[in-house]
């Protein structure tokens, strides 16, 4: 459903500028409600290219062609003041919208100034609804503050115009914009991503899912060392509780196997001790046995009684015989001699008779007791040696018990184990530490373990992999939506243009019903049927004609402001033209001079009753403004007056103001 | 050269783990059981023993006396000798006694007092089973031995 946009011009002001201060309003009483038809005399010298030029730019928002001639030129002549304005009221969907145009001549700037009713209040700067935005700009200003320029391009085949204005004011050139966007986007997005070619993409792509693999597998890898480790640390606590165990249990063992090896040692001294007396009682043969004991000392007892050894050795005979006398005073005879020597040798020698003397003192005491306690002693030893043997078995198999607890095979193990996990448990922290850290000094990604960098490494890629792949995404869609909107942009003119082209015909026909110039189609020019050539007032015709069609077809209910509407054409097609102008636009602003009026106005007048006939002029001729103060109504500034009466109008025959 | 006690060549191995320091302990440990015994090895056994010392070493040397007139008793007693014979006595003594040799007994005394010797280790061979192997396992049967030759001699 198409939707009616109307914009109206309620009026301007200027200030201290070029053109004469005044203020105009071409509102009908005190609503909004607008002439239709405002024709706006201006001798030439008047200012009329000023006041052009600033309605243009206050409708456009672009300042350049201010900016282009000079601020300063633009300045009142003779004005000491540096400040100027222009001030452009218009009524958008029925909404106040009123734009500023403020001159700073000492500073050669010009700034704008937007107030909306609908709006924020007076802004700095040229910001209209949105919505009428889509004209306000230089683009399309041009066509409805109509250039009488612009009405020969659209017949000129190397001008390209019409189509211009076909797609500006259908707007049909947003689908192209939009083409020109999505292609400015797109490489926004390459220039973003640096990834212009499929391999760029499929670069990015790999890249990332190795980042990522990588990523997982240390992931993964790291899962596996902490299990390890709290394993291992596990392990490591149970051993350590099992070691310190066995060590305490040990100790105990080990205390009573010291114990029971110092009450062996102390057992075999004493066994020693023992032996030895047992040794020397045993080598007594006195000690040995009671029989033993009784027949040494009746040995010793039989010699006594047998008075063995004798009391006189042989030794006393021998020298006895050598004597001259015996004791007994006989003389030594022969026979004596024979005799003792005889006798002699019964006797013992006196070395003997030392050694059985000491024969004999081994008797023993009479008393027996000695012998019984030697050998009670020797078996009490003998006892004792029993015993201590028993003990000392006794010990050592305990000793020998003891020891067979004590497993230190199996504690080596364990403690071997222990240290093997120890081992473990520090190569695994050591290796988890890498997957910890916060850099790595790995110069490639496979290389890299830190599980930080990584992140931060696929975070960039993913950003990098996700840019180029919404660009390539982006690509694809942008390369149908450019397809899809390039067929419906040739789609939408072929049929706007058909219809324009049908609707141009039916006002031409009406402007010029004896004429049988029509269009024969729409290209980059207003293609003519038959006919290669065609007179100003023609082009002019099929211009209006072919603008009235192309608003109307749009939508759009704008002002139509026109220089000199019927200036380049002749007299006789003038009426024709004056007949076309009411139905142009809801509000139609002409700037005319005098000599336009004849052959126009009539016809125009015959045509549209809601015409406003306002003349604006310097008020330098006395006469003139003598008679303008006579008129329906005038409003006077320092330096003009502007006139709002028909007859005045008509009667003005200035055209042109010497300054 | 003096005449020096001798001993069964196979005592030696016999004795052999009870380790003791001297010969002299296993010739006095065979003598005791033979005197107690009053068994002699007759003479053809006599050939396989061996000398070993010419006199008595400590901790016999002390006790040499005793020893001495233990076998005396005993060889009187065995020849059945009276004891109250003053001339047979008196012959034994100055056959088997001198005081030329540091043992104070003659070649012969030495010889018979060897067979004794000889005779105790065959007795003590006969009654243990196996070598004896400590010193407080053969004084205990030693002992027992002596005690019960003695009550069954006497």
């Amino acid at each position: 459903m198409q939707t009616r946009t109307s914009l109206n011009i309620l009026g301007w002001k200027s200030n201290n500028l070029r053109c004469p201060d005044h203020s105009v309003s071409f509102r009908k009483g005190e609503d909004n409600d607008s002439h239709r038809i405002t024709l706006l005399q201006m001798p030439n010298g008047t200012g009329k290219t000023t006041l052009w030029k600033l309605l243009r730019t206050a409708l456009s928002g672009d300042k350049t062609e201010l900016q282009e001639d000079g601020i300063i030129e633009f300045k009142r002549k003779g004005s000491k003041d540096d400040l100027g304005s222009f001030d452009v009221s218009l009524l958008f969907n029925g909404a106040m919208l009123s734009i500023e145009i403020d001159f700073d001549f000492d500073s050669g700037t010009v700034d704008f100034w937007t107030t909306y009713s609908k709006g924020k209040g007076r802004v700095q700067g040229f910001h209209p609804p949105i919505e009428a935005m889509r004209f306000l700009n230089n683009n399309f200003a041009r066509f409805f503050i109509f250039d009488g320029e612009l009405a020969s391009n659209f017949l000129r085949k190397d001008s390209g115009k019409t189509r211009e204005v076909i797609d500006v004011i259908s707007q049909l050139g947003d689908l192209n914009n939009i083409n020109k966007f999505l292609s400015k986007y797109y490489e926004a997005c390459i220039d973003n991503c640096g990834v212009s070619t499929l391999q760029g993409f499929n670069r990015r792509k790999s890249a990332y899912q190795e980042a990522k693999d990588t990523l997982n597998r240390r992931k993964k890898e790291l899962e596996k060392l902490e299990s390890d480790e709290k394993f291992t640390e596990d392990s490591l606590e149970e051993l350590t509780t099992r070691a310190d165990d066995y060590i305490q249990t040990q100790k105990g063992i080990r205390e009573g196997i010291e114990g029971l090896e110092k009450e062996l040692r102390n057992l075999d001294a004493e066994y020693k001790d023992l032996e030895n007396r047992a040794l020397n009682l045993i080598t007594q043969p006195d000690a040995l046995s009671k029989h033993f004991a009784e027949g040494i000392t009746k040995f010793s007892d039989s010699l006594d009684k047998l008075k063995l050894p004798e009391n006189v050795a042989r030794e006393f005979f021998v020298e006895l015989r050598d004597e001259d006398n015996c004791i007994c005073g006989r003389p030594m005879d022969k026979e004596a001699q024979r005799e003792i020597k005889e006798q002699e040798t019964k006797l013992l020698g006196s070395e003997i008779i030392t050694v059985l003397n000491q024969l004999k003192s081994s008797k023993l005491p009479p008393e027996i007791q000695k012998f019984e306690d030697k050998n009670q002693e020797l078996k009490a030893v003998l006892g004792k040696i029993k015993e201590n043997d028993v003990a000392r078995r006794n010990c050592a198999t305990e000793i020998e018990m003891k020891k067979n607890t004590i497993d230190d095979e199996n504690y080596v193990a364990l403690i071997e184990k222990k240290r093997n996990l120890e081992i473990k448990s520090e190569e695994i922290s050591i290796a988890i530490e890498k997957y910890r850290a916060i850099n790595d000094p790995a110069k490639n990604i496979k290389s890299t373990f830190s599980i930080q960098v990584l992140e931060k490494e696929l975070k960039k890629r993913e950003k990098e992999y996700l840019k180029s792949k919404e660009a390539q995404a982006f690509q694809v869609k942008s390369q149908l939506t450019k397809k899809l909107l390039k067929n419906a942009y040739q789609e939408a003119q072929r049929t706007i243009c058909s219809q324009i082209t049908k609707d141009t015909n039916a006002r031409i026909e009406q402007v010029m019903p004896y004429n049988s110039i029509r269009i024969a189609g729409i290209e980059s020019y207003l293609h003519l049927e038959g006919q290669k050539g065609s007179s100003e007032g023609e082009k002019l015709s099929i211009a209006y004609a072919f603008l009235t069609s192309l608003f109307h077809e749009c939508g759009y209910y704008l002002p139509f402001i026109v220089d000199s509407p019927a200036n380049p054409i002749d007299l006789e097609k003038r009426g024709k033209i004056a007949e076309l102008v009411p139905k142009l636009a809801d509000q139609f602003i002409a700037f005319t001079i005098s000599s336009e009026r004849s052959g126009f106005l009539d016809a125009l007048e015959k045509n549209e009753s809601d015409i406003q006939y306002l003349t604006l002029f310097r008020n330098n001729i006395p006469s003139i403004v003598e008679k303008a103060k006579h008129a329906k109504a005038y409003k006077e500034t320092g330096n003009g007056m502007l006139v709002e009466d028909k007859s005045f109008f008509w009667d003005f025959q200035i055209q042109k103001e010497e300054d | 050269m003096a005449d020096r006690f001798h001993a069964p060549v196979e005592s030696r191995d016999w004795f052999k783990k009870l380790g003791f320091s001297i010969r002299m302990y296993d010739y006095y440990f065979c003598l005791m059981i033979g005197l107690a015994k009053k068994r002699k090895a007759p003479d053809d056994e006599m050939v396989n023993s061996e000398e070993f010392v010419e006199y008595f070493p400590e901790p016999f040397g002390s006790g040499k006396s005793k020893i001495i007139s233990l076998f005396l008793e005993t060889e009187l007693s065995l020849l059945g000798i009276d004891l109250s014979n003053r001339k047979t006595v008196q012959k034994l003594l100055m056959e088997y006694i001198t005081p030329n040799s540091l043992t104070w007994l003659t070649k012969k005394g030495i010889s018979e007092m060897d067979k004794y010797c000889a005779g105790g280790f065959e007795i003590l061979r006969d009654e243990f089973d196996d070598r004896p192997a400590s010193k407080y396992a053969f004084f205990l049967n030693f002992e027992r031995l002596i005690s019960e030759a003695l009550a069954t001699t006497v």
